[in-house]
């Protein structure tokens, strides 16, 4: 510590109360308080807001501890260009995650291929809000309706519609203030599920989020069917709300 | 020069946290600050000159807590709904409710400290950085910080006295 910089009494006293004074001020000061009831009564009262500070243990909700998990492999995983020495290390790394991006849809599991599809581009107009139901588009697999979240800000901004296994896929996509999120169900027995991130049961419906090379997916069954979030940019943390909030409300 | 390692980040979560609903005087906005220092942190690799980790953190979550860009204001408004839907669970207040009321009413009193005495209250008596490490964060002496973190302590106790806590009177 620098007491050089010649601090009061009062700051030392500050130091004194988290043990971060020198020995030699300290012992001193220590002298000091035991002979004025003053310094004794600041002392206390530095000791007493530290105590109360640092009872404080308050720990992060779980969802945030996912959404950072989560985040982080992403970074982990991906080379980043701007560390590569040459131009040719750049390029050669562009094209492995080329490469890569390319692969991966044909040797995923089911559920992954179906996140990639609500990560992919709209091909179809979004559907209209339901005229009969309320809170819902109208689009819907076998019945399972997809959500209207215009009321949350979400706008529904096109669909597309894919066939995935045998499976046909419908995807709505939303998007919020900058932030895009596809929602696809999938129409038939429940997708295949590879390795997951993170697990959530909420009112008897498990909700799976899995780390999809830098973009978030989070599924869980609807009526025996497969629906799909997914998103690049919104935290798993959001998707799960919303996923839970179709399970409630829809 | 170390380069930060994702794989530790996460234990500093939970501290961060309390910094950050210490700043912002809210827990929702709290998760979108730590949410958001994580991704600026996470978007490359970084490198630690000057710094460790923890402290590398603070700084992210002190400018990005600066800088506004928090994306609270972007949320719908209904999500507070979904959040109690979903009942995901929070540690602090699960297992000890009292204890998280009271953390809750300190984190309170701090977030109403002046600005550059909350920072320094929060960066050493919070986050756990020496004084030269929160100078070096908040860009002035440590005699300076010395003697914010002593005025903030001040008023910390004196907001939460006996007499004006009433889960004490």
């Amino acid at each position: 510590m620098r007491m050089h910089e010649r601090l009061t009494s009062e700051e030392k006293l500050a130091r004194l109360a988290d043990g971060s004074l020198d020995a030699p001020e300290r012992e001193a000061l220590a002298r000091a308080v035991a002979e004025s009831p003053e310094l004794f009564a600041k002392l206390t009262e530095q000791e007493r807001a530290l105590a109360i500070v640092r009872s404080v243990d308050v720990a992060a909700p779980a969802a945030l501890h996912a959404s950072v998990a989560a985040l982080r492999r992403p970074s982990r995983r991906r080379p980043r260009l701007s560390f590569s020495p040459t131009g040719g290390v750049a390029l050669a790394a562009g094209l492995l995650a080329i490469l890569f991006i390319l692969v991966l849809p044909g040797g995923s599991p089911e559920v992954q291929r179906a996140g990639q599809l609500a990560l992919s581009r709209a091909t179809l107009r979004a559907p209209a809000e339901s005229a009969a139901h309320h809170a819902t588009l109208s689009a819907a697999v076998d019945g399972v309706a997809f959500p209207d979240w215009s009321a949350r800000g979400w706008q529904a901004t096109g669909a597309r519609r894919d066939s995935l296994a045998g499976h046909t896929v419908r995807t709505v996509f939303y998007a919020d203030a900058g932030i895009d999120i596809g929602y696809a169900i999938a129409a038939g027995a429940p997708l295949a599920v590879g390795p997951v991130a993170k697990s959530d049961l909420h009112y008897g419906v498990l909700y799976q989020v899995i780390d999809a090379h830098g973009a978030t997916i989070v599924t869980w069954l609807r009526d025996g069917h497969t629906c799909v979030l997914a998103s690049r940019n919104a935290p798993a943390s959001e998707l799960l709300r919303l996923a839970a909030w179709t399970a409630t409300s829809a | 020069m170390p380069l930060l390692d994702p794989a530790s980040l996460p234990r500093h979560v939970d501290r961060l946290y309390r910094a950050a609903w210490a700043l912002c005087g809210s827990s929702d906005d709290a998760e979108d600050l730590v949410q958001e220092t994580f991704v600026r942190v996470l978007a490359r690799s970084r490198i630690l000159t000057r710094e460790d980790e923890l402290a590398y953190l603070m700084r992210v979550l002190r400018n990005t807590f600066l800088s506004g860009r928090r994306t609270a204001s972007r949320r719908p408004v209904i999500v507070a709904t979904a959040i109690d839907d979903l009942a995901l669970p929070d540690p602090g207040s699960a297992r000890e409710p009292q204890a998280a009321y009271e953390a809750r009413e300190v984190l309170g009193v701090i977030a109403e400290l002046p600005e550059d005495f909350r920072l320094a209250l929060v960066a050493v008596d919070i986050v756990g950085l020496s004084y030269r490490e929160a100078a070096r964060l908040l860009g002035t002496r440590e005699a300076t910080i010395t003697s914010r973190l002593y005025r903030a302590r001040r008023q910390v106790a004196g907001a939460l006295s006996p007499t004006t806590t009433s889960a004490e009177g």
